[in-house]
């Protein structure tokens, strides 16, 4: 939609322009002022690729590849090929997609804090949550364990003292080595720590939208939610559905900290995401082939998500975000 | 890779970012050529400096070479400035700066490799990393060398052949050194115990522990005796935490020391899971029934069931341990530093007094380590590619001299230590000052501030030094024993008639000597490295759940589950790799004996 | 938003604020018994007797880390790097995201999936290393700023922001005969200031942050930065548990160290969090709502 828009006017302007730059296309100019961008993410970005070459020898760093052992998909069925193994892969991949489903499922609350915290009158208390609710952002997860520890351990742990204290429970009760909502309590934890700091781009967003619908609206006798429902939430829509579609991509990529920090032999079963069992596995360290196979399934699985998304996003939405 | 170009290419994208003027970054376009300008520079400077022509040559020979180091046991960085620089300066006018690497030193050596050339001096942590290192040609021939390093080829020759042997690429050359190379450490007291707390123990009327189970029942009158510290909180006997596990529980691979057998773990994982009883060689699986692992499993699970393991030590890390001793909420651990939080003045001189002693078995037979001629898997290698191979031998061989060593554990001579009028070693009193007091010492940092540089020295500590007839380390000297004992230590030697923990063992001859074979044990293939990480997870796991279990059927039940994944999984390979490599390592064991 | 004084309206911000300040009280606890954890006796600390408020209140913590070595050069690269580097990102990411957003563009659609797709990239350590080193930013100020210039999730908020900017503005600065680098600077660049702030926030705050980058890439401490310098002291109170777990029997280590690691990350924790926070207000006065659309048309 946008798009269409941009080349009808560029069509429109094209005279205008040819008095500036002769010969010269706004497309090429465009394209030649981002050259040197583009060039800089080819560097960076593409040219180490050459390594995934690694995922197929029996490469060991210092080596010389085409003198090392030619091993094909080894590293990849071997992700397989074992009974037992398999299984595993089962059980953490479920591990894996119900942590990022619910982390989809709750990716609207950013959204909301924002709406919210822009509704609020006093610019000065705004301001002041705005930036402490982004601490847990800074707080490693190791850091958060210990908290969390200190308050939730059997032997000093303020809840257990308290719960005591007030006869509600006879024995105490390790919450952290508990079998039960082991995946809400890490979606809370998660929440806990990245709410504020998410919402700070949807903030940034709602600053764009007209102030003028607003006052419209008002004067048209719209409400408050009316106001947010009909301008703000459609407002923040466009920056929504692109993160929304990014970290649809990235469902296969719950990162390993706060699980690792986590686990117990316990909850262990519920807790192992896909990158933590490979940690687990201590593989990634040392064997090149294995953690180049690895984070190269990854790519490509992220990419064909990230392709899928966007064309169901075209034909639900009718528009596409890539 | 054609990765020459690119450097040009930056420079050429610089320039039209430039032209954009989209920001007044006037700097950029120089700053990628700044460092390989800078590193010739002090190339050339170093080239002319080598130390054996110092006298000869004019201005620039003054100049101390700075060598690039890349230690995987050192946690530090930079140019290294403290009272042992000052003493490396002028012993071989050397200056060492260490390369970042932190927790992530293999990641970082790897890098370095894969980017074709290393530092000049590299310390590695295991001897699969010197053989690739060697079979990609980046260290240097020692043996083209030799002369150069006439330390290194005394004190450590044997070493030095073993690595001739076995990591060289079949080219017979040596390429490495191990380091700590030497006799065993085995000072006036353990560094194993099991320790429990003496007044305790002592107020129990001191019951015979005839083997590991038998401290349950005396570990529960014990804890019944002090249910609590002196703040109201609760008392464990026991403490576990997860964090030190790697293919096994490691806490439940600590009680067949005692027995003078390696459950799994000792060997560094060297043999993983192989049990191995190192005063007969004999084996087995360590998920055998019988197995000394399975029935630590069992210890840690009666104990549980007794109420004696802290609820939290499926949940807690070591710190939190440790702290809970330190509180006086413990009453066992394995070894002295760890309950040695609790052994403050504060307890140890108190009246009544408080502590922890060793508290033996009678079929006690845990091991000391004995005589190492091949060394610990560290080792310091020389890169190929280093402008400055006459400063990195001298300084390499600095590190397998007596006197360089003694400097560098004990201090600077006549300063922290010297030598009396019968040619001993002894500790000066400004030296018990630094130590006791942990001062700085002139030139900069703390004693152990020397040592921690590289974290690793050719020769280990108890080596004896021909001009003193003294160990190189000033903690074994004859004059630094039995130095100002404690209440407590003077309670313990009234009551059994021992000097000391060592003293007691060698009268009854109760302590495995480890054979040389747990040093020669060859390199774990990929594969079996692979195959044990995917096994090890199962293993550990599954043992905390044994642990925690609630019965006895849970347990069985947990431990059929365990064996049955594992075989699933293919432990009998890594098994038949490990016996293999045993008999391999034990049948090298004559040829690199002193 | 209009001031509208009637029971809802009231019943409406006391509800927002009590929520708010729940939520606002969660988030700050877990920091605020860091910090009264890291100023208060350590050995109280220690049996987990500080919860609600400091005791035997003392400075040792930060005394020590204030004392590291080279502490002084490492604060000013960090400083260093955090400034020079949002700068680059800001100006590659939004320029980038300008462009890319004009429907003109040559190829646009493709240049767009050829950059956002990086995001999901991972070459790996070496591959990585070995780029990094042949373009010669090994022990190179240069190399903590270049990688970043164009950051694929900074471009596409940009261009986001950008294309709900609406239309009209560009187009009269065009029939004008403003180009496409005036029309960035004159109006895209003011209009965008609160995705601007955005951006700089989070790629100062990553800037900020690394420390992997220098344990890779650099060799001379004139190029540490104070994460990694942090890092370092941490790294080296838990090696010397890591090296008792690995041989039980080694001497000579100083068992003291093993008491500290949690004090020293809470500092640690502290003292980066710190400077974050005095900065982090000065950015948000770019968040204000509807303003600036409203100033340019006026």
């Amino acid at each position: 939609m946008l798009q269409s828009d941009a080349r009808q006017h560029g069509i429109q302007r094209r005279t205008g322009i040819v008095k500036q730059f002769v010969g010269m296309r706004p497309g090429t100019k465009l394209f030649l002022l981002s050259a040197p961008f583009l060039l800089l993410v080819f560097i960076f970005s593409y040219l180490p690729l050459y390594g995934w070459i690694y995922a197929f020898f029996e490469y060991r760093a210092g080596l010389k590849i085409f003198e090392t052992k030619f091993i094909g998909f080894k590293y990849f069925l071997s992700l397989v090929n074992n009974p037992v193994t398999a299984s595993e892969i089962v059980r953490v991949l479920r591990n894996t997609f119900v942590m990022s489903f619910l982390g989809i499922l709750t990716s609207w609350m950013p959204v909301a804090f924002a709406i919210f915290l822009s509704e609020m009158r006093s610019k000065k208390i705004r301001g002041i949550i705005q930036t402490l609710s982004t601490l847990p952002n800074f707080i490693s997860w190791i850091l958060v364990y210990s908290v969390v520890w200190s308050m939730f351990s059997v032997g000093d742990g303020f809840l257990n003292r308290l719960l005591l204290t007030l006869n509600l429970v006879d024995t105490e009760i390790n919450f952290l080595a508990s079998t039960e909502h082991v995946w809400l309590t890490m979606l809370g934890y998660q929440i806990w720590k990245g709410l504020g700091w998410s919402a700070i781009m949807y903030l940034a967003a709602i600053t764009s939208i007209d102030q003028e619908q607003y006052e419209a609206a008002t004067v048209d006798g719209a409400g408050r939610f009316r106001c947010i429902w009909h301008i703000t939430v459609p407002g923040l829509m466009p920056t929504y559905f692109v993160l929304l579609l990014l970290s649809i991509a990235n469902f296969i990529n719950n990162g390993m900290e706060q699980y690792f920090v986590f686990q117990n032999p316990m909850n262990k079963a519920f807790i192992e995401v896909l990158d933590l069992y490979v940690y687990n596995k201590g593989m990634i360290g040392n064997n090149i082939p294995y953690a180049t196979v690895v984070s190269m399934l990854k790519s490509i699985v992220s990419i064909v998500l990230l392709f899928t998304a966007n064309k169901m996003s075209k034909s639900v939405r009718g528009e596409s975000i890539l | 890779m054609k990765m020459r170009n690119m450097r040009k290419l930056l420079c050429i994208l610089l320039a039209i970012l430039m032209t954009l003027s989209v920001a007044a970054c006037g700097a950029a376009p120089a700053a990628p050529s700044a460092s390989p300008s800078a590193s010739s520079e002090s190339a050339a400077a170093s080239e002319t400096a080598t130390p054996e022509a110092t006298p000869a040559t004019p201005e620039p020979a003054a100049e101390p070479v700075t060598l690039s180091v890349l230690s995987l046991p050192s946690n530090t960085s930079g140019l290294i400035n403290n009272w042992w620089a000052a003493i490396v300066k002028a012993k071989c006018n050397v200056e060492l700066e260490l390369q970042p690497a932190g927790d992530q030193g293999e990641q970082k050596l790897q890098a370095l490799m894969a980017s074709g050339e290393l530092p000049d001096i590299v310390v590695f942590k295991n001897k699969k990393q010197v053989e690739d290192a060697v079979k990609a040609e980046m260290l240097l021939n020692l043996d083209d060398n030799i002369s150069k390093i006439p330390n290194v080829v005394k004190n450590a020759g044997i070493a030095m052949q073993y690595y001739r042997d076995s990591a060289s690429n079949g080219t017979g050359k040596a390429f490495a050194v191990p380091n700590g190379v030497g006799p065993g450490e085995v000072g006036e007291e353990l560094n194993w115990g099991p320790f429990l707390r003496w007044d305790l123990y002592k107020q129990l009327g001191m019951p015979k522990v005839a083997t590991l189970e038998d401290y349950l029942p005396l570990l529960k009158k014990m804890q019944d005796l002090e249910p609590k510290n002196k703040d109201g909180q609760k008392v464990y006997a026991l403490q576990l935490w997860g964090d030190w596990d790697s293919t096994q529980m490691h806490q439940a691979t600590q009680p067949s020391v005692l027995a003078g057998i390696d459950a799994g773990d000792q060997f560094g994982g060297a043999l993983p899971f192989l049990q191995v009883n190192l005063g007969t060689g004999e084996t087995k699986s360590v998920l055998a029934p019988d197995s000394e692992y399975i029935r630590a499993l069992k210890f840690y699970y009666q104990a549980n069931q007794m109420g004696l393991v802290d609820p939290d030590s499926l949940t807690q890390r070591f710190d939190a341990a440790l702290a809970k001793v330190d509180q006086g909420r413990v009453l066992f651990g394995w070894w002295p530093w760890f309950t040695g939080g609790f052994n403050k003045p504060e307890n140890t001189e108190a009246e009544p007094f408080k502590g922890f002693r060793p508290v033996l078995t009678e079929d006690y037979k845990a091991f000391w380590w004995g005589e190492n001629t091949v060394g610990s898997s560290w080792a310091y290698g020389i890169g190929a590619a280093t402008k400055n191979a006459d400063a990195a031998l001298k300084f390499m061989d600095f590190m397998y001299s007596t006197d360089g060593l003694m400097e560098m554990m004990n201090g600077p001579k006549g300063l922290t230590w010297d030598v009396n009028d019968k040619g001993e070693p002894f500790v000066t009193d400004a030296g018990w000052d630094i130590i006791d007091n942990q001062k700085e010492l002139p030139g900069g940092g703390k004693l152990g501030d020397g040592g921690s540089v590289m974290n690793s020295a050719g020769l280990s500590s108890a080596t004896i030094n021909p001009e003193f007839g003294q160990p190189l380390g000033g903690g074994f000297w004859a004059s630094s024993q039995g130095r100002n004992p404690t209440k407590l230590m003077k309670d313990w030697q009234d009551t059994t008639g021992f000097k000391s923990t060592t003293a007691m063992l060698k009268s009854t001859n109760s302590f495995t000597i480890t054979p040389l074979a747990m040093k020669l044990v060859p390199t774990i293939t990929d594969d079996m490295q692979a195959l044990t990480g995917q096994i090890g997870d199962v293993v550990k796991t599954t043992s905390w759940l044994m642990v925690f279990a609630k019965n006895e059927a849970e347990f069985d039940k947990l431990y059929k589950d365990m064996v049955a994944k594992a075989e699933g999984l293919g432990i009998q390979q890594v098994l038949d790799w490990d016996t293999a490599a045993w008999k391999e390592a034990q049948a090298l064991s004559a040829k690199y004996a002193k | 938003m209009k001031k509208r004084r009637n029971p809802s309206e009231t019943m409406f911000q006391l509800l927002n604020y009590a929520v708010f300040a729940l939520f606002t009280l969660a988030c700050v606890f877990p920091f605020y018994y860091i910090f009264i954890n890291t100023i208060s006796d350590n050995h109280l600390v220690k049996t987990g007797k500080i919860l609600l408020l400091p005791s035997g209140i003392q400075f040792s913590n930060y005394l020590q880390v204030f004392q590291l070595r080279g502490l002084g050069n490492a604060a000013f690269i960090s400083v260093a790097r955090t400034v020079l580097g949002t700068l680059f990102t800001l100006v590659g990411s939004c320029f980038l995201g300008y462009t890319l957003s004009k429907g003109e563009m040559w190829q646009r659609k493709f240049w767009y999936r050829f950059v956002i797709i990086t995001m999901y990239f991972n070459a790996g350590l070496i591959p990585w290393y070995v780029t990094m080193k042949n373009l010669g930013l090994t022990n190179n100020f240069w190399a903590y700023v270049l990688p970043g210039i164009v950051s694929p999730f900074f471009l596409i908020l940009f261009k986001t922001y950008v294309e709900s900017i609406p239309a009209s503005l560009e187009e009269s600065a065009q029939l004008d005969g403003a180009g496409y680098m005036v029309r960035f600077v004159r109006i895209v660049l003011p209009l965008a200031t609160p995705i601007i702030a955005t951006i700089a926030v989070f790629a100062s705050v990553g800037q900020w942050n690394s420390f992997l980058d220098t344990v890779f890439l650099m060799r001379q401490s004139k190029f540490f930065t104070l994460q990694y310098v942090l890092y370092q002291y941490l790294n080296e109170v838990n090696a010397v548990a890591a090296t008792l777990r690995n041989s039980p029997t080694a001497q000579h280590l100083d068992p003291s160290k093993l008491l500290s690691p949690a004090s020293i990350r809470m500092t640690i924790s502290m003292v980066v969090v710190l400077p974050i926070l005095f900065v982090y207000p000065f950015f948000q006065r770019f968040f204000v709502k509807g303003i600036m659309i409203g100033a340019v048309k006026g």
